[in-house]
């Protein structure tokens, strides 16, 4: 069944909006932002985000800056560019849509369930 | 204990135990793959990569200072498998990857069709395509040699297809050539797989050579283009070899063929003669006339065979080698092809040895018969094939070919030579002089006296028999019958045609060749045989000669005016 199919697609939507989510609020680097999407159960593994940070930046929705790390490699800081908030803004308005469209969808098949 | 290898990691060092090196390696490279060339593969691989060393850094700090497997497995455990990389993202690599969001199986499998190169003959090319149809390259192989030796465009095909289908060069590649579904677990297998292959490559480089270093700081851009030269010779080779390898293989098999189906069937006949009376017979029934025992005979047709046949079979060996590259027993085939070649040296060797001491001592009977004629009388002398006379009287048809046939207990031979000599008495005189070889003088002897051979009085004609007949069991040893014409001056002997190819150095007064004294009356004489119509021919071209000497100046043209047939006869003459 392609249900995992499916369930990877609507993942991978709202991964991108969460994402852009977290680095509304501030700035930040690659590991922090993984260990953010853990906690939201987002992903499971780390290789999938450096590609999606990458086609970002390169859609000039995120920027970055470099930081040198007492701890390891430097680290590359993102943050929203002004097309960035501006497509945050826009898929936070799809978001709201699709939302209430999908509790619409699931109250009209219970209350159909209910007659 | 364990080798380490120190890497670099995004600025970081660390010491890294070889096996887990090697993993790591394959996994950024498989990484690497996936992303095919798209659009900021590097960039991703160095985020990765930073990531990657910021994590060992994190285990470092438990207080271990080397890298282990185990911390390579938790890496990729963080990171995901390779196809994770792509799940979420490059929407139309994952479509190549069959959407590989999830590690689980995959009901799509899309076929790509790759050249395989773990698989191939000259490019990989048929190899590919099998896959990709899922059939067994060797018919696509085959469907190509036939195309090739068919038409001759199939080569022009390959190469173009070898040119535009590109090689299986990472796991995901391999996967999609197969059609195998692109999930953790397959890719995983053909991860380790490769693993074995980089661990190799990696010893090879680290014991190949240690200034290798230094060999990548002084590559400049000649190097480069040479070792660029360098690989499309080698390639190049690498295809004439393999051409020539079915070359070999071609020429081995037809050979070997050849040698079996002619020593163990009744196709590999030999003929002796042409006419109907000669028959063909097989390789084992002349070698059993020939050798002392049927087990001499086996000896020496195994060493034949081992003799001459391994070496084609080790053509047809190297041939298969170019082809399909060198197997690990090769070694041993080739220790193997070699001690039998020795041994077929050794059966052969004493095969030759044993039949050769059979021959070391000739003898010879001589009969003498005495011939009653006077002066003046002609003797008139020819010869038949005494057994197949029927044959020869109906179509007046004479075969002089080399006759030998076996039949039953006998075998008959047609090796009778004739000279005639100047009689040292009065009397004229046939010596028929039978020779044989054997062990020793004694078995000569026997079998010479086993040799048949019988002379016929015809109305005024001696009739030689162009043939002589020995037991087959006497085996042949060089069985001859020499027939000596004793004549006295002032004899005459007329030498009719059935002779032809019998006559052997006959001397003459007129050095005439013994083919052209047949058909001619020879008078024995105190200088030799002469033959009046031979003296009056040359006499007469003498004159004709003479006269063309007046009538041209130049001397050099002479020759081309006369016609060479009796030149030749002019210049015997004058010599």
């Amino acid at each position: 069944m392609k249900v995992e199919n499916t369930k990877a697609q609507m993942r991978k939507g709202v991964l991108e909006y969460c994402i852009l989510l977290l680095l509304k609020e501030r700035e930040m680097y690659p590991s922090e932002i993984i260990g953010e999407l853990k906690e939201l159960h987002l992903i499971v593994v780390e290789g999938t985000l450096y590609p999606l940070l990458t086609r970002l930046k390169n859609a000039g929705i995120l920027s970055y800056r470099w930081e040198e790390s007492t701890s390891g490699p430097p680290r590359k800081y993102y943050q929203l560019t002004s097309i960035g908030s501006t497509v945050t803004e826009e898929l936070s308005k799809t978001w709201t849509a699709l939302e209430t469209a999908v509790n619409q969808a699931k109250n009209l098949n219970s209350n159909k369930q209910d007659k | 204990m364990k080798k380490t290898v120190t890497i670099n990691l995004a600025g970081l060092i660390f010491n890294i135990d070889e096996d887990a090196y090697a993993h790591l390696k394959n996994y950024l490279d498989t990484i690497r793959s996936y992303f095919g060339e798209s659009e900021g593969r590097d960039e991703i691989m160095t985020d990765v990569e930073a990531r990657i060393a910021e994590i060992l850094q994190e285990k470092q700090k438990e207080g271990r200072q080397v890298v282990i497997m185990s911390d390579v497995h938790e890496v990729i455990e963080a990171m995901g498998q390779p196809e994770d990389y792509l799940g979420e993202e490059f929407e139309g690599e994952s479509k190549r990857s069959g959407h590989s969001g999830s590690s689980h199986h995959q009901s799509t499998n899309r076929r790509r069709l790759f050249r395989d190169p773990d698989n191939m003959v000259v490019g990989g090319v048929c190899s590919g395509i099998g896959h990709y149809f899922g059939i067994d390259p060797i018919w696509i192989r085959l469907a190509f040699v036939v195309a090739v030796l068919t038409l001759g465009t199939g080569i022009l095909l390959y190469i173009i297809l070898w040119l535009i289908i590109p090689k299986a060069k990472s796991s995901l590649d391999r996967l999609e050539m197969r059609g195998e579904p692109v999930n953790l677990h397959n890719i995983g297998k053909t991860v380790e797989e490769e693993i074995d292959n980089v661990k190799k490559n990696y010893e090879d480089y680290r014991y190949g050579g240690g200034y290798d270093r230094d060999r990548d700081r002084v590559k400049n851009g000649f190097q480069r283009f040479f070792s660029f030269l360098g690989d499309i010779f080698k390639r190049l080779f690498q295809a004439i070899g393999k051409i020539f390898g079915l070359f070999l293989i071609l020429l081995g098999a037809i050979v070997l063929t050849a040698l079996v189906v002619g020593l163990f069937t009744s196709l590999g006949q030999v003929n002796f003669g042409w006419d109907e009376g000669a028959t063909a017979y097989s390789t084992l029934e002349l070698s059993s006339f020939f050798f002392d025992s049927g087990a001499l005979m086996y000896t020496a047709i195994a060493g034949i065979v081992l003799l001459v046949g391994i070496p084609f079979l080790a053509l047809l060996y190297s041939g298969l080698i170019l082809l399909f590259g060198a197997p690990r027993t090769g070694r041993r085939v080739g220790i193997t092809l070699t001690l039998a070649w020795v041994l077929g040296i050794g059966l052969t060797g004493y095969a030759a040895l044993k039949t050769s001491a059979d021959f070391s001592k000739p003898d010879s009977k001589v009969e003498k018969i005495p011939l009653e004629f006077t002066e003046g009388d002609t003797l008139v002398l020819n010869a038949e094939r005494r057994k197949l006379k029927l044959l020869s009287e109906n179509d007046g048809f004479e075969d002089f070919g080399e006759v030998f046939k076996l039949e039953g207990d006998e075998a008959r031979l047609g090796d009778v030579k004739l000279t005639i000599e100047k009689s040292p008495t009065s009397n004229a005189s046939l010596e028929i002089i039978r020779s044989a070889r054997g062990r020793h003088f004694e078995e000569a002897m026997a079998r010479a006296e086993n040799i048949d051979y019988q002379i016929e009085w015809r109305a005024n004609q001696l009739i030689l028999d162009r043939e002589f007949t020995i037991p087959i069991d006497d085996k042949w040893r060089d069985q001859e019958v020499e027939i000596v014409l004793l004549i006295p001056e002032n004899h005459t002997v007329y030498l009719a045609s059935g002779l032809e190819g019998m006559l052997q150095g006959v001397k003459n007064y007129t050095r005439t060749k013994s083919w052209r004294m047949l058909n001619h009356h020879w008078t024995m004489t105190d200088s030799g045989l002469v033959s009046e119509e031979i003296l009056y021919n040359l006499r007469d071209q003498i004159d004709d000669a003479n006269r063309l000497y007046e009538e041209i100046e130049i001397l050099e043209q002479e020759e081309e005016e006369i016609v060479p047939d009796n030149t030749e006869q002019g210049e015997e003459l004058s010599q």
